[in-house]
């Protein structure tokens, strides 16, 4: 069984008079340990997609399941539980808290869950040593996503999704950020989903998803995904 | 033009509505300023507008004259007539002891005239009096059910008042309220405890009185009440008055010595007469009193020789009796032995009766039993030979029976004898084997049948044997039963003689009862005769016994009539000694009230006068004080809550520019000048301004003066309705001011962004940077917790709300705080100055000075009631200093003092003066800013003056003091002062108001005034403050709720993204607000404790503008209003909190993925 499944999503907005059909008909499935990029233009659902998947919205129609668990089933707890435990997120605008150091912010997140990964440890991982005590507003932007996905990965997730992570960056630091992602997945096993309006991004995918108008237009694998370093956009 | 104007109002309307909590909390807060603000000075000028509506409109007196003997009808006429005089009206008024109703207690009423013209009763409810029993009641708390209730006036008044009234009972038909009564208190009374209960209005036909106690002045001319200029012309007016109206009361006194003079020359001459009547009475009662006593001792003698007679009559007749006793004695004797005879004789005749009977019923018993055995043994024969003839047949039969069977033997025997032949022959021939058989089965039957022959011939012969046996027994019955039937017969025989005998006898006994019978009938006849002739003897006797008995009777009657003779005799004589020595004691009484009259009339040689202005009214004065309080609360709000209100309107204004950030960069890159651009904020906080002032100032100038009013009216009793206005003025210049700082600040916080370039501005805000704060470098640091720490680094990034917080939650507390402290202040000052200064029970006042052996008697009265007591000079005078008079009351008293008032400021004791030198009390010494060391100058009505160095100034709450030696006073006056005051602490066990009545009682005393009383009056009248305390605390708790709204308000909205990333990473409800609120509680604390620092400063800021005349007020602060004010502040925030909780549950994590505005 697929490790992430999609199976005939559906999720309409009611605003007023208006139903707006965000996604529908959306299936796919994702398997342990890829790197999956969901790639489409703005408005294409790709956002609805990700609430879905991190447990920040609930779903109209359809199915969806982790890891054997039915996340659209879930009650409001239980996906506070969820988003506690099992998913690391990735802001395109980081989303530190200004008040805490770097270290604090990772510690913030390994504070409530079960199994938190050692903050210092991730922070070195990321390259981010010597920046531990300085505070959000004292960090470049690459480093304060560094931050960020220290953040997530501290809480040892079983997925981790990423919002347009390079949204915010210039091209170098956004390449250094899509390898760390890269790395970080290649080396630690995790499942890592980028999703990005950048098509450029799909040849670095296991798996890529193409969204367009509100659902899944196709599914590739890529048998040799290229290395971050090799993209040119 | 238009169109820019359009779009930029649509932009404006658009704002509020999205901000709608703020826009509106901008409105709150201003609303509640002013409101209060104006509220409260408004309440003062509309309570003091009120009195003075009702004092024009009633026409309150601004003199009453007085003097000591009252004034005649021409007198008023003569006043009316005085320059400035607008109305002059004598006022009758009387204090009476009177029942209320169906009660039995006894109550101190003062009854009035209706007026006519000056201080006219307003009615309430009810009607005016039509007939000079009914009248109007004191309408102080009273309602419709008061009408037609009765007021008697009690017997025991004194007999000048009862003339002076034509009826005794009164019924009430109205109540009213009266500008001589505004206030509760109702006055002190020389009658029953000492105080007046209330007034009652009669008609001017109920009093049957000449002369008015006091005439009441309405000058002409406006009257500002409470203004210096009218308070300077009344005090002119009374010294004028008193001039003008010390002829008149001189005239009053020499026609009352004149009408007494003459009452006094009839009451003698009338005495005289009496005496001489009363002499010739005397005599004329001692003769009849004589004459009756010898008619009674003549009766007496008749009475005994009548008794003696009846007496011998009586022996005689009891002898007769006592024969004929006798005789019946003898005769009832003989009837005994006849009858026990005759009892006897019949008893042996009975006896031999039932002998008899017994010997017949054995005989007769016996004869039937034997016939019965005849016949028993007569049966037994028969059966027998019925026996003995079937026992032969049976014989005979056996017999015939025994020869047949012997025939059927022989045959058998034959047959057996062939068959064997047969069978012999056949085994000899040797025939075949069945032929044999055959034989042998025959043979065989003959001896089967053979053998059962002889069986049955043997049965035969043994039955046979036992027949023959039977028939013997049979044979020998027989003849034993033919003999016992032979010696029966015989018996028979011998039984049929006895009965023969017993029928002889009993012929015997009827022949002697006959002849007994006729032997007691002759004797009885004898008796029958002697009983007949007592019993006429008897009759005679009883006869003559009844008249005797009625003789006795008469006698009896005539005995008790003497009896009554003697009583009628004895009370007469009594009655008349009776009679005799009361006239003696009236005549005696008549001579002492001659003598007293003559000293009385020595005695009118003095009046004094008295012309009183309105301060001398305790309502008018207590109106002005209360309102003053009211307006010195009103002091604190404006200041303070301008500064909350800017702090408001800048927190949020600084908030919306930031929001609109890109906004404003858009419209300044689009051409918009500045100017336009500030102006949709100045409107947005303008706006807001105006609409919170006007709905703050029309709000507060109608609710503040309606609440506090009513608090009022606990003690106070104007008209039911305060005149409310609106102080144009005033709401103006609050508006002006709060419109003035709010667009101030929404300009000063415009200004920053506005200064930036639009460039600058389009582009996001840098988020505002973490730094350590300087906690973090204090070695507990790393304890805290994260949310501790974000929370502390929060607390101190956002100064401006942070500064806010505690300005705002501080200044809640202060005002919770101030409000406490108020009451603690002002409604327990009574307490204080009766348990930690004035310590003795009650004041005693004399009309004369008292010497000291006044003093001993006045002590010896009251042994056993009270504990101790001083007496000291006490009276009205003037302190001057510097340019500035204020009434006080000089008390000039010796080292005992001490004893009754306890001298100290704060902690410190306080002696007693030494010569040449004072202590004054401290309301008085801050009023004139007179300190320890200064020479004040004190002034009496006699214009004597004592110049004094104040030694010490002492805490005192109620009324003003200056304490000097006498000794001091005799130095500079050349004459010791006039005692006539007594402080007096009574006994423990003792009830205060009965020692008090007994002082009133005390001869000299002019009246006694209970501290209790006074307690209880100004106690009361303080707790309609109340009200304001709660007014302040709900107006606190509003400020606190509006602050930390906003506030908190602001934050959740300013920090969105912060509390949507941290729901994503996986807080839970409670987490997220722990993270957001723990900091607000924090924050709340502080401004708390700050707060209490605040209330304090406040409380004596308030304190020190609320200036009575006579009461004192210290600023006091119990523990329980600390702990209360902490409280009721955490209350408020923990219930924002709350409310807010559901603001933060409904962010949506969405906003977590927004890109920065």
């Amino acid at each position: 069984m697929a490790f992430v499944a999609f199976e005939n999503v559906g999720k309409t907005y009611r605003m007023g008079e208006v139903e707006i059909h965000a996604l529908h008909d959306t299936s796919f499935s994702i398997e342990k340990g890829e790197l999956v990029v969901i790639v489409g233009p703005s408005g294409a659902g790709k956002t609805t997609l990700l609430n879905i998947l991190g447990g920040m919205d609930t779903l109209s129609t359809g199915r969806v399941t982790l890891d054997g668990r039915e996340i659209s089933a879930m009650n409001k707890k239980q996906l506070t539980q969820y988003r506690r435990q099992d998913v690391g997120f990735v802001f395109q605008f980081y989303n530190l808290v200004g008040n805490l150091t770097a270290l604090e912010n990772v510690e913030l997140a390994g504070q409530i869950c079960a199994h938190p990964l050692d903050a210092a440890k991730v922070l070195r991982d990321v390259g981010l040593e010597e920046r531990m005590k300085n505070f959000p507003s004292q960090l470049s932007g690459g480093e304060q996503q560094r931050v960020a996905i220290a953040r997530a990965l501290a809480k040892n997730p079983k997925l981790l999704l990423c919002d347009e992570p390079t949204g915010a960056l210039d091209y170098q630091t956004g390449k250094a950020i899509l390898k760390l992602l890269q790395d970080t997945g290649r080396r630690t096993g995790m499942t890592v989903v980028i999703i990005t309006h950048n098509s450029a991004l799909t040849a670095m995918a296991d798996r890529v998803i193409r969204v367009k108008s509100g659902t899944v237009a196709s599914v590739t694998l890529n048998e040799k995904p290229q290395d971050v370093s090799e993209i040119e956009w | 033009m238009v169109m820019r104007k359009n779009m930029m109002r649509k932009n404006l309307l658009r704002s509020i509505r999205r901000s709608l909590g703020r826009y509106i909390a901008i409105v709150a807060i201003i609303a509640l300023g002013a409101g209060m603000f104006v509220g409260l000075r408004t309440t003062k000028s509309d309570m003091v507008a009120t009195g003075q509506q009702f004092m024009d409109r009633q026409n309150m007196f601004d003199l009453r004259l007085l003097s000591s003997y009252g004034w005649s009808p021409e007198h008023v006429d003569a006043v009316s007539k005085m320059d400035g005089v607008e109305h002059a009206e004598g006022v009758i008024s009387m204090d009476v002891l009177a029942r209320f109703g169906d009660t039995d207690d006894e109550a101190v009423y003062k009854l009035y005239t209706l007026p006519r013209a000056v201080n006219q009763v307003l009615l309430l409810g009810g009607r005016m009096p039509q007939a000079p029993d009914e009248c109007l009641a004191d309408g102080f708390h009273a309602t419709d059910a008061i009408l037609g209730t009765k007021v008697t006036v009690a017997e025991n008044n004194e007999a000048d008042v009862l003339e002076s009234l034509t009826e005794r009972t009164f019924t009430v038909v109205g109540y009213v309220s009266t500008p001589l009564y505004m206030d509760m208190s109702r006055g002190n009374t020389a009658l029953g405890n000492g105080t007046v209960t209330s007034y009652l209005y009669l008609p001017r036909e109920s009093f049957d009185v000449d002369y008015y106690a006091e005439i009441n002045v309405a000058l002409s001319g406006e009257s500002t009440i409470y203004s210096a200029a009218y308070n300077n012309a009344m005090k002119e007016a009374a010294k004028r008055f008193e001039k003008d109206i010390l002829p008149l009361a001189i005239e009053r006194l020499e026609t009352l010595r004149a009408e007494a003079e003459s009452a006094y020359a009839d009451g003698l001459a009338e005495y005289e007469d009496g005496k001489k009547e009363f002499d010739t009475a005397k005599a004329e009662a001692l003769k009849e009193l004589d004459e009756a006593l010898q008619k009674l001792k003549d009766g007496e003698k008749e009475i005994a020789a009548n008794r003696k007679t009846i007496d011998s009559s009586l022996k005689l007749l009891e002898d007769g009796q006592a024969e004929i006793d006798q005789n019946r004695l003898a005769l009832n004797e003989s009837r005994q032995t006849l009858a026990e005879t005759k009892a006897e004789t019949y008893a042996q005749l009975a006896k031999a009766n039932g002998e008899l009977l017994a010997n017949y019923k054995t005989v007769s018993e016996n004869l039937r039993l034997l016939e019965d055995g005849l016949v028993q043994i007569n049966d037994g024969l028969d059966q027998i030979e019925s026996g003995i003839s079937q026992l032969e047949d049976g014989l005979e039969q056996l017999n015939w029976m025994l020869t047949l069977v012997d025939t059927m033997m022989s045959v058998v025997n034959t047959g057996i004898d062939t068959a064997q032949a047969a069978l012999d022959r056949a085994e000899q021939t040797g025939v075949d084997a069945a032929t044999i058989a055959r034989l042998r089965k025959e043979l065989q039957t003959y001896i089967d049948q053979r053998d059962e022959y002889a069986a049955q011939q043997k049965q035969m012969h043994d039955q046979q044997a036992q027949y023959t046996a039977q028939l013997e027994e049979l044979k020998v019955q027989k003849q034993g039963l033919t003999q016992q039937r032979t010696q029966l017969l015989e018996n028979k025989k011998t039984l049929d003689d006895a009965m023969a005998a017993i029928d002889a006898g009993f012929l015997e006994l009827q022949n002697s009862q006959t002849q007994a019978e006729n032997q007691f009938a002759a004797a009885e006849a004898q008796i029958e005769a002697g009983e007949l002739q007592l019993n006429a003897a008897q009759q005679e006797l009883d006869a003559n016994r009844k008249k005797l008995e009625e003789g006795r009777k008469e006698l009896e009657a005539a005995e008790a009539e003497l009896a009554h003779g003697w009583q009628e005799y004895n009370t007469g004589y009594e009655q008349a000694m009776e009679e005799l020595n009361e006239a003696e004691a009236e005549l005696a009484d008549a001579a002492q009230q001659l003598a007293d009259a003559r000293k009385a009339i020595d005695e009118m040689t003095d009046t004094e006068v008295y012309a009183l202005d309105r301060t001398t009214n305790v309502g008018y004065v207590s109106l002005d004080s209360n309102s003053d309080i009211v307006e010195a609360v009103s002091a604190v709000f404006p200041a303070f809550f301008l500064l909350i209100a800017a702090l408001v309107c800048i927190t949020t204004m600084t908030r919306m520019v930031e929001e609109e950030r890109t906004q404003i960069g858009t419209l300044k890159a689009l051409g918009y000048s500045n100017g336009a651009i500030i102006g949709k904020y100045l409107a947005y906080a303008g706006s807001a301004a105006v609409l919170g002032c006007g709905l703050g100032v029309f709000i507060g100038s109608a609710v503040f003066p309606m609440i506090l009013w009513e608090a009022y009216s606990i003690m106070m009793l104007l008209t039911p309705n305060i005149v409310l206005r609106i102080d144009w003025p005033l709401c103006l210049a609050v508006v002006g001011a709060y419109t003035a700082v709010t667009l101030f600040v929404t300009w000063y916080a415009c200004r920053m962004s506005l200064r930036e370039v639009p460039a600058e501005l389009i582009r996001p805000k840098p988020p505002t940077s973490g730094k350590k704060i300087f906690l973090e470098y204090l070695p507990f640091w790393n304890k805290f917790s994260f949310l501790n720490k974000v929370m502390l680094r929060n607390i101190f990034r956002y100064r401006q709300r942070l500064l806010m917080m505690l300005v705002g939650i501080g200044g809640c507390t202060a005002l919770l705080l101030t409000g406490f402290g108020f009451r603690d202040s002002i409604v327990d000052v009574v307490s204080y100055q009766f348990e930690e200064i004035t310590l003795y029970d009650m004041e005693v006042r004399f009309s004369e000075e008292v010497t000291t052996e006044d003093q001993a008697a006045f002590r010896q009265e009251m042994d056993g009631l009270v504990d101790d007591m001083t007496f000291y000079h006490q009276s009205s005078v003037e302190l001057d200093f510097g340019d500035k008079t204020k009434d006080i009351v000089l008390i000039a008293g010796d080292d005992r003092l001490e004893d009754f008032m306890d001298f100290h400021s704060g902690k410190t004791p306080l002696d007693m003066p030494d010569q040449g030198q004072a202590l004054l009390s401290v309301g008085v010494a801050e009023n004139l800013g007179i300190s320890v060391g200064d020479t004040v100058t004190v002034r009496n009505s006699d214009l004597q003056t004592l110049t004094v160095t104040v030694s010490g100034i002492y805490d005192n709450h109620v009324s003003n003091y200056v304490i000097v030696t006498p000794e001091t006073v005799e130095d500079q006056w050349g004459k010791a002062p006039k005692v006539q005051v007594a402080c007096v602490t009574v006994h423990e066990d003792q009830d205060v108001y009965e020692a008090s009545a007994k002082a009133s009682e005390c001869s000299g005393v002019m009246s006694v005034s209970v501290n209790q009383d006074m307690a209880d009056q100004v106690g009361k009248m303080l707790e309609a403050l109340d009200m304001i305390v709660v007014v302040v605390v709900i107006c606190a708790g509003m400020l606190a709720v509006i602050v930390l709204y906003n506030l908190t308000n602001i934050n959740i909205t300013e920090r969105v993204r912060e509390i949507a990333t941290i729901k994503v990473l996986g807080f839970n409800a409670a987490e997220s607000a722990a993270y957001v609120f723990k900091e607000n509680l924090l924050l709340s604390a502080m401004g708390a404790v700050l707060g209490l620092g605040g209330g304090i400063l406040l409380l004596e800021f308030v304190m020190s503008k609320i200036r009575i005349d006579m009461v004192w007020f210290q600023a006091r602060l119990l523990p329980l209003s600390f702990v209360l004010s902490i409280v009721l502040t955490m209350l408020a925030a923990c219930l924002v909190d709350f409310v807010l909780y559901f603001k933060l549950e409904k962010i949506n994590m969405a906003e977590a993925l927004k890109s920065v505005e």
